[in-house]
């Protein structure tokens, strides 16, 4: 019975959607820890392009990616609107830096795509889905998959 | 296991680790020389082992256990003499012993065979030589007559009285009972025990510890506990066990009566018979023997190291806030310098920092362990490699009371047993290579450990064959180490610290003891991990000497910080040797390696900068230092060590010296060459805290030489 009714009642999520360039990406809330407003990085020396550094989040040291870097995205400005995401997989904590928080969201899983339906970009593995809103395109990303660093 | 037990079983199991070390060491001891105190204090933890392992309903330990106890009990009555074979066949039943209580701590049960262990104790026992019977020299005095319960008191219970008098401890009578109610009496019994002989020593027990432990009492028990302590420490000791009652403590030998019917002091002894129901006392006044005072117990506490863990972390913290808020009250001062309100402030701030300061004492203090609990496990392990190499071997272990942090106590065993193999197999020679030489046939191994400074510093040293660096040379280049060109470049010391090169080992053989030359190795990166150093010192014929300097503990260390470009790096003030301003007319550039003499000695500068390239700014490592100082502005040169070898680093600025909290950078960083954390600055900006090894490594690798890392 209970099954029955949670095939017809939609999954749904939220998200907290964020502006990197002109699109719009997403990031379950679950795995967000909090938001934060641009502090000053410490450069971690001999760290690739895709770490901008380190920060002191409260007495515990935070690591800061340079989201854009990650994604493959061209270089960007920081403005009074850029943000750092911190998020946790319960193991590590990560800052992302992104352009503008937009707000949170809430998606139904039939506002879902897989990412290869409509994008056919080189690196999908950071992508878990595409979210249509009645107004735009979401990127979900793939938080583990973001935060896992390559094998260098 | 008896049922109901599998709850003790982790309080079991710590205990009987505990006496099973000490069995080791007094085993160990006992082969060197047995003392009377040595026999009783052997034949105590044997005691203990074998009541607790009966009471956890572990028979075949009980069994092996109780045959142990009887062998030293018939060593301490002189019935049986010390005898190599007799320790060899001690350590193979605590051996045995050992790995049953892993047996039991991974399933609970034991199924090792002991029977025929056991029989060779009982043989052992039964072979015994009669030596003497102890001679009691008894002189009645006067009798006492003390309302006692029964009392079966055995001649072991007879001389622990003796001892605890002679020593000027006071005897208490204690009539326990258990709560009506109880589910397990015998365990109650035991832990009361137990707490009782926390506070003193337990003398004698009614019903005996046999029949409390298989719960054949009825709700009463009766306790002779001697203890330098007063009565109260004793009640403590009882009060700390639930449904147990004291229903009533006397002191026996302090009683009025006993003083002024006491006749002339004789000779020490006391003797307790054992007519029931009545303890007929036959009691002398012991002359004064504090020189043999039982050691105090002090008063401790179990808790568990993970809440020491978080005490650090929050101490940590705390460390980093206190320093912040000194700073700002520095800044401040300038603009509310004269309000009364701000200056109670700084008042204030201050005495935060000194609590801060000394709680960062005690927690650290309360984290101290001696290194006894790792050197007690090496005495053995020698004594058996000595053994298997038909080598012999005096082992001398100095300063096992240095403590020690126990982040570092846990980490520290396994390269100093990589080291203390490396000596007794590649060190010390066999017997008649040593008298060949002109030595004594036995070789000599230190141990030692010992503070200074900020630091503990263990030596690990042989008086065997000692490093030669010409075959160090041999061998780096046929094992393809190093290039023949690069060897013949080296220094004797740089040829020494090849043994810690990877893939090199200086024995001919590879045997089973010291590995396939990957020992030294491992010894080094595991001490680097630490935050510790490694020295050699050698002489061909004379022996080797290991100095291993570690701090005292890895969460806290004090570091000089300094500034490149606009970022702070703090460099670990124990590898800092000294800091100079240099002008750059004094940088000499040798084949592009910019170099100054200081005291005659040549000393390479590597920029910071270099090593640590920020923003885009990738800079040339053989970027030559006076071509970008043309000005006279002097440069300042930090001085660091590693492995014997100097460096000077040059840095922007020195901003000063504070105590830094170590921070991993996490593993989405992961490792960074050269850096070994950050830490939180007073202003809550970070700083990288530098890994001088690591920064000595990194300049090797890009020189192409071996540094022996």
């Amino acid at each position: 019975m209970a099954e029955a009714c949670l095939d017809v009642i939609e999954r749904d999520e939220q998200l907290v959607a964020f502006q990197l360039g002109d699109e719009t990406y997403g990031i379950e809330i679950a795995s967000i820890q909090e938001i934060i407003r641009l502090q000053e990085v410490t450069q971690v020396p001999g760290k690739g392009d895709e770490m901008e550094g380190i920060i002191n989040l409260r007495g515990k040291i935070v690591p800061i990616m340079n989201l854009r870097r990650r994604l493959g995205l061209p270089h960007g400005e920081r403005t009074s609107q850029s943000r750092v995401v911190v998020v946790s997989d319960g193991e590590c904590t990560v800052g992302m830096e992104v352009d503008s928080v937009i707000g949170v969201l809430k998606l139904v899983d039939s506002q879902i795509e897989k990412p290869s339906q409509i994008m056919s970009n080189n690196d999908m593995s950071h992508v878990r889905g595409v979210g249509k809103t009645d107004d735009a395109l979401v990127i979900l990303l793939n938080v583990p998959a973001v935060m896992r660093r390559d094998q260098e | 296991m008896n049922e109901g037990m599998e709850q003790f079983l982790g309080v079991f199991l710590q205990e009987a680790a505990e006496q099973m070390e000490l069995l080791e060491q007094d085993v160990l001891k006992l082969e060197t020389g047995a003392s009377k105190e040595l026999l009783q204090e052997i034949f105590r933890a044997a005691h203990t082992l074998k009541g607790s392992s009966r009471a956890m309903g572990l028979n075949p330990m009980g069994e092996l256990t109780h045959a142990v106890e009887d062998l030293f009990d018939a060593l301490r009555n002189d019935q049986l003499s010390v005898t190599p074979s007799l320790v060899d066949l001690l350590f193979n039943a605590l051996d045995a012993l050992k790995a049953m209580l892993e047996e039991v701590a991974e399933s609970g049960k034991t199924s090792l065979d002991t029977v025929e262990l056991t029989s060779r104790l009982r043989a052992a026992l039964s072979s015994k030589e009669i030596v003497a019977a102890p001679v009691s020299s008894v002189s009645t005095t006067k009798t006492e007559k003390i309302e006692l319960p029964a009392f079966d008191v055995s001649p072991v219970q007879e001389n622990a009285i003796k001892d605890a008098l002679n020593a000027g401890n006071s005897i208490w009578l204690l009539k326990l009972s258990v709560a009506p109610d109880c589910v397990m009496k015998s365990v109650r019994a035991l832990m009361t025990l137990q707490a009782i002989e926390r506070a003193g020593a337990i003398l004698a027990v009614s019903p005996d510890e046999d029949k409390l432990e298989n719960e054949e009492f009825d709700l009463t028990f009766t306790v002779l506990a001697a203890t330098d302590r007063d009565a109260e420490s004793l009640k403590n000791a009882v009060g700390t066990v639930s449904e147990i009652n004291l229903e009533s403590i006397h002191a026996w030998q302090n009683e009025p009566e006993t003083q002024t019917n006491e006749s002339t002091p004789e000779p020490a002894a006391a003797v307790v018979t054992s007519s029931a129901p009545e303890l007929a006392v036959v009691h002398q006044d012991a002359a004064p023997a504090a020189e043999k005072k039982t050691v105090a117990q002090p008063q401790t506490i179990r808790v568990d190291v993970s809440r020491l863990d978080t005490l650090l972390n929050l101490i940590g913290e705390l460390v980093i806030d206190r320093t912040r808020i000194v700073q700002l009250c520095n800044q401040l001062s300038g603009q509310y310098g004269s309000d009364p309100t701000f200056e109670q402030l700084g008042e204030e701030a201050s005495h935060v920092a000194r609590i801060a300061d000394q709680l960062q004492d005690e927690v650290m203090k309360a984290r101290m362990l001696p290194i006894d609990n790792v050197f007690s496990r090496f005495p053995r392990m020698i004594r058996d490699l000595a053994q298997k190499m038909g080598k012999e071997i005096n082992f001398i272990v100095e300063g096992r009371e240095t403590e020690l942090d126990r982040s570092v106590i846990e980490v520290v065993g396994d390269p100093l047993i990589h080291m203390l193999r490396n000596s007794v197999d590649h060190g010390v020679e066999g017997p008649e290579e040593r008298e060949k030489a002109g030595k004594s046939k036995i070789g000599n191994v230190w141990l030692r450990a010992r503070h200074q400074e900020n630091h503990i510093v263990i030596e690990v040293e042989d008086d065997g064959k000692g490093l030669d660096p010409v075959k160090l040379r041999e061998n780096a280049v046929n094992k393809g180490v190093l290039t023949q060109e690069v060897a013949s470049r080296m220094s004797d010391r740089e040829a020494m610290n090849l043994i810690f090169a990877s893939g090199f080992s200086t024995a001919k053989e590879v045997t089973d003891v010291s590995g396939r030359g990957v020992g030294m190795d491992i010894v080094r990166s595991n001490l680097q991990k630490l935050g510790a150093s490694i020295d050699i010192d050698s002489q061909v014929g004379r022996g080797s000497l290991f100095t291993v300097k570690l701090p005292l503990t890895l969460a806290i260390i004090r570091g000089l910080l300094v500034s490149v470009q606009n970022a702070v790096f703090a460099l670990p003030l124990s590898s800092v040797v000294e800091t100079l301003r240099v002008l750059p007319s004094e940088v000499h550039s040798v084949r592009h390696q910019p170099t100054i003499v200081l005291r005659g000695n040549s000393l390479p500068l590597i920029r910071m900068h270099d090593l640590f390239p920020m923003n885009e700014d990738r800079a040339v490592v053989e970027a030559v230092v006076h071509s970008r100082n043309s000005e006279e502005q002097p440069i300042y040169v930090v001085v660091v060590s590693s492995g014997g070898y100097q460096i000077g680093l040059i840095v922007d600025t020195l901003v000063g010296e504070q105590e830094v909290v170590i921070k991993t950078l996490g593993k989405f960083v992961g490792d960074v060459h050269g850096l070994s954390g950050a830490t939180i600055m007073g202003d809550g900006r970070m700083a990288l805290i530098a890994d001088i090894e690591g920064i000595f490594r990194m300049i090797s690798k890009k020189r192409g030489v071996a540094h022996a890392a």
